[in-house]
């Protein structure tokens, strides 16, 4: 080997990782951001650094400082929650019937499931707005909380079926034909062989629900009314300057969900390793 | 947390093992029925049917003399108005998403390529990079982008102070918001690319290194076809979004050379007295242009798997 | 999916010989099973042998319940098994890829059988045949953690620990490499001997075949060609696809020209040749192959003359000549019949000064040649 193709090799062997983690920090540059200006000792609006007092622990001390920011917070909480629950729920039962059974409709029920995600938020938003002003107000369904749930449910129902949908599509056959060799009937094959495999991708769309209802802003804000989440929360008080605050809790979330996915992850490696 | 990274499969990835996913074999339509009730009920309820409101808002027509007042109607004026007086704001939208989506693949694939093949033990660590930032709030981050960039940030100071920026600004102009847009969406197109590049045998990246001395030619005859259904899925994940968004405009861009269609359709919507039936027609004349490009997107590059 | 329906028939205990009556399965346009009967007597090593995709697989599911057949019937005894689900069968699988559940241990692999029948010390029973298996050891393992051939000692112990009346295996060496298949068909064999089960073993190495089974039985489009002792089997095929399919034959077409003593002749141009009447596959007149096994054959520089006509053939050219030791394969082109193939053990050393080029003579003993169909 010349020592050209000496570098060359070694330049095609790193500069993706390089490149890799060039833009794994363009990722970060915003958190780190929200992450120092939490710490701001800012005057009127918490845009540029005050070296005076700064650091502070102020707004760490007192999250909830700000009118209605930990309620906006709460909300978003409760409806991804929510959301979640219900959309996991039906996407599961939609996943399975579109993977395991051949039937009249099925094309157009894929279609039907594909649609939503092929369609700009902001439509989504501007027609479910229409609908709950001009069809379901007769009904005493105002703009709130509840429609951000309905709403949210909708938009997360997608994903969540094509997430259980790929993990059932790659799951191997002959196992369920191995449980039925081995007594299971069908009850017991599923519950014992099939659901058991298909959960990490419930677990995964689960969660992949939760992010994108805990992150929406262009729906919620169609839907909302007076209710406000964690995102238009934020997005409101942009204009008179978001307080640092919102910087401590954006954070914190950050935070919150690497260490649970990782405590995850390590509770799921120490289950798959032997036991010994 | 992989969950983002199964989306790979909408472009009809994950496949049992031994070839192609198999075709579901089992008659049942009871039982396949029962489990389909709820979820398409809700979609019928809370997708299809709002979709047909939003139709017909599109084509009311105002009381003469009544702003806010219209009555029901096959009128397509409000699609006349929407086409004629925002041409240029469909245009940003889809050169901005376009761009968007182009820029994201480029800085994707190396990350993607990164956690599938060099990574090793590090893979979960950078998976949970690449969704974790989702928490801290889109909108916080985007108006972190915008303090980054701003005028007397450390970005614009510097390329100022080299010559190299020549109106001054990167915030209100069009370049801020195509980084805000690949910015916010690219996860979408990290993930999918990564689960469509793990599943793939590193052993046939190998031998198509032994076919083709040029690293490059192995990358685009091996690699890429190989992630095809993945950069597929990541780009119309990208793309969709990305044209229906206008938090970036309204947050990095301009007020007026920079709104996109999303900006027309919130304030017609929220801003303009008797704005309905324009921003209803704005919003299928977008999810129109939208569905026929992913069409002929899908045609051209894609499987039919994808549905 | 059916998660709402619990079974309903019952488990069928059924003792006795393995029965295929009629078996017919198709698939939309295509016949994978055709008309198919065969007994496999209980307690013995049956191997089912036949290349790709000529339904061997096809034939195990439906012992297995996992397909149901077109027409026919499948029997333990005298019990009628056809249209049972699988798990009310006495029938376990070892599946062609193992189809080990990998969210389990080792050990909840194995006790899956009996746990989903009640049995009352599942635990102990698996853990008492993984002992069988000498896997012991490895029992908190998953099965992603095992090589390809612990995988396959565990697929083999999650079937036998449930009893079953027949276990079948679908190519369960099919994934390992040679050395690794040969300890496990010694394995296998010495399985089979302790627990006395009916073992079907689906194959298409033919070695693997003749070395383990009691039984082989040759399939091929969906039919038995052949059944019976690997030594009969091999000394006296019944057809052309047997007699190429299970070692090599040197086969020469011709038509039935009449009889000689208790031998038929068959001729084909200049060519006579001679077969016992007891060694043709069939009756008087028309055409026939007669074949005989290269390692039965010997060559000769000179004609042998008439003392052994109908059982020579010649002269034809040596086309190739490869020395190995303790045999020598000679390969011979004969005008109007075709390349013959003759092994000979090196016994006498003079013999090699044969060179590609030359002419030859075939001869061998006339007991060892066979007729067969066309
Ligand atoms: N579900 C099916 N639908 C249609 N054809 C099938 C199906 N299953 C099997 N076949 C066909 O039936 C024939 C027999 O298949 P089978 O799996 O029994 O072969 P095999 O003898 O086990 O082959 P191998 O040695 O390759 O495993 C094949 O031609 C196959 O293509
Ligand atoms: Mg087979």
């Amino acid at each position: 080997m010349t020592t050209g193709q000496r570098i060359r090799f070694w330049i095609s062997d790193h500069i993706v990782m390089l490149v890799a983690l060039f833009v794994l920090l363009y990722l970060f540059l915003p958190v780190a951001y929200t992450f120092a200006f939490s710490f701001n000792n800012y005057k009127k609006s918490n845009i540029s650094w005050n070296p005076e007092g700064s650091p502070t622990l102020d707004h760490w001390q007192n999250p909830c400082g700000p009118a209605g920011i930990c309620d906006a917070l709460t909300t978003s909480i409760t409806v991804g929650g929510i959301a979640t629950l219900v959309a996991t729920f039906l996407g599961t039962l939609l996943a399975f019937a579109l993977v395991r059974y051949r039937f009249k409709g099925r094309g157009v029920g894929n279609i039907l499931v594909f649609i939503p995600m092929a369609t700009p938020e902001i439509v989504l938003g501007a027609s479910l707005l229409t609908l709950f002003v001009q069809g379901f107000s007769q009904f005493g369904l105002k703009l709130g909380f509840w429609t951000i749930v309905l709403a949210h449910i909708m938009f997360c129902l997608s994903f969540v079926v094509v997430t259980v949908k790929a993990r059932l599509q790659s799951l191997d056959p002959r196992l369920e034909e191995a449980a039925a060799d081995l007594y299971a009937d069908s009850f017991s094959s599923f519950w014992k062989v099939t659901f058991p495999l298909v959960l990490p991708g419930i677990v995964s769309a689960a969660l992949l629900s939760f992010s994108l209802s805990f992150d929406d802003f262009i729906i919620t804000n169609f839907v909302s009314g007076d209710t406000s989440t964690f995102p238009k929360y934020v997005y409101v008080s942009y204009l008179r300057g978001i307080p640092a605050q919102a910087n401590v809790i954006g954070f914190s979330m950050f935070v919150i969900a690497v260490a649970l996915v990782v405590l995850g992850q390590v509770i799921g490696s120490r289950r798959r390793s032997p036991v010994k | 947390m992989s969950a983002l990274a199964h989306l790979g499969s909408t472009g009809g990835g994950a496949q049992a093992p031994g070839g192609a996913a198999p075709e579901p074999t089992k008659k049942g339509g009871f039982t396949a029925y029962l489990l389909l009730l709820p979820g398409v009920l809700w979609l019928l309820v809370f997708f299809v049917a709002p979709m047909v409101q939003l139709a017909a808002v599109s084509l009311q027509s105002q009381f003469p003399g009544y702003p806010g007042y219209y009555y029901r109607d096959v009128n397509f004026g409000s699609y006349l108005t929407a086409i004629t007086e925002y041409l240029p704001h469909f245009g940003r939208s889809l050169l901005f998403a376009g761009a968007a989506t182009l820029f994201a693949f480029v800085l994707a694939y190396p990350l993607a390529y990164a956690m599938a093949f060099k990574a090793g033990k590090w893979r979960g660590v950078m998976m949970i990079c690449v969704i974790a930032p989702f928490f801290t709030s889109f909108i916080l981050r985007t108006v972190a982008w915008r303090q980054i960039l701003a005028d007397e940030g450390p970005i614009a100071s510097t390329l100022r102070f080299l010559h190299l920026l020549p109106g001054g600004h990167i915030t209100e102009t069009w370049v801020a918001v195509v980084a805000g847009l690949t910015y916010n969406f690219l996860p979408f197109m990290v993930l999918p690319i990564y689960a469509s590049l793990e599943r793939a045998d590193p052993k046939i990246i190998e031998a198509g290194g032994d076919l083709y001395a040029n690293g490059l030619t192995t990358f685009r005859r091996v690699t890429l076809p190989m992630s095809m259904p993945g950069v597929l899925a990541g780009t119309l994940l990208t793309f969709i979004p990305a044209a229906g968004d206008y938090v970036n405009a309204e947050l990095l861009g301009s007020d007026t050379s920079t709104k996109m269609v999303g900006n027309v359709i919130e304030s017609q919507f929220f801003k303009v007295l008797g704005g309905f039936p324009v921003a209803a027609a704005l919003s299928f004349t977008l999810m129109a242009v939208i569905l026929a490009l992913v069409f002929l997107y899908v045609r051209r590059y894609g499987t039919e798997e994808l549905l | 999916m059916g998660i709402f329906s619990k079974s309903t028939g019952g488990f069928r205990e059924a003792k006795g010989d393995l029965i295929l009556e009629n078996v017919t399965k198709s698939f939309a346009t295509f016949t994978a099973v055709d008309d198919l009967s065969l007994t496999v007597p209980r307690g013995s090593f049956f191997a089912l042998l036949g290349p790709s995709g000529c339904g061997k697989t096809t034939t195990l599911r439906m012992v297995a319940g996992l397909e149901q057949p077109t027409a026919g019937r499948v029997k333990i005894g005298s019990t009628d098994l056809t249209g049972s689900r699988p798990y009310e069968r006495p029938v376990n699988t070892v599946f062609q890829s193992y189809a080990l559940f990998p969210h389990l241990t080792v050990r909840d692999n194995v006790a899956f059988g009996p746990k989903r029948r009640g049995v009352a010390d599942a635990v102990a029973e698996a853990n008492k045949t993984l002992e069988l298996v000498q896997l012991s050891h490895l029992a908190d393992r998953k099965p992603t953690q095992l090589s390809g051939g612990q995988q396959q000692r565990v697929a083999v112990a999650r079937a036998l620990v449930n009893h079953p009346e027949v276990l079948l295996l679908d190519e369960p060496l099919g994934a390992l490499d040679l050395k690794l298949r040969r300890e496990m068909q010694v394995e296998l064999k010495r399985i089979q001997m302790e627990v006395g089960l009916t073992f079907v073993h689906v194959t298409h190495d033919q070695e693997e075949a003749m070395t383990m089974a009691d039984t082989v039985a040759v399939m091929n489009l969906g039919k038995i060609e052949q059944m019976g002792a690997p030594e009969v089997l091999y000394d006296l095929p019944r057809t052309k696809f047997v007699a190429n399919f299970l070692g090599q034959s040197n086969l020469l077409h011709g038509t039935v020209q009449g009889t000689d003593g208790d031998s038929v002749v068959i001729g084909s141009g200049d060519h006579k040749v001679k077969v016992r009447q007891a060694r043709m596959a069939t009756g008087e007149g028309g055409e026939a192959i007669f074949g005989v096994r290269p390692e039965k054959t010997r060559i000769h520089d000179t004609d042998p003359g008439p003392q052994l006509s109908g059982a020579s053939i010649g002269p034809g050219t040596l086309l190739d000549v490869s020395f190995s030791g303790v045999a020598t394969q000679y390969l011979v082109e004969i005008p109007g019949v075709g390349r013959w193939a003759v092994y000979e053990q090196n016994l006498d050393l003079d013999r090699i000064d044969n060179k590609p080029g030359d002419q030859v003579w075939i001869s061998w003993n006339p007991g060892h040649a066979f007729g067969v169909r066309s």
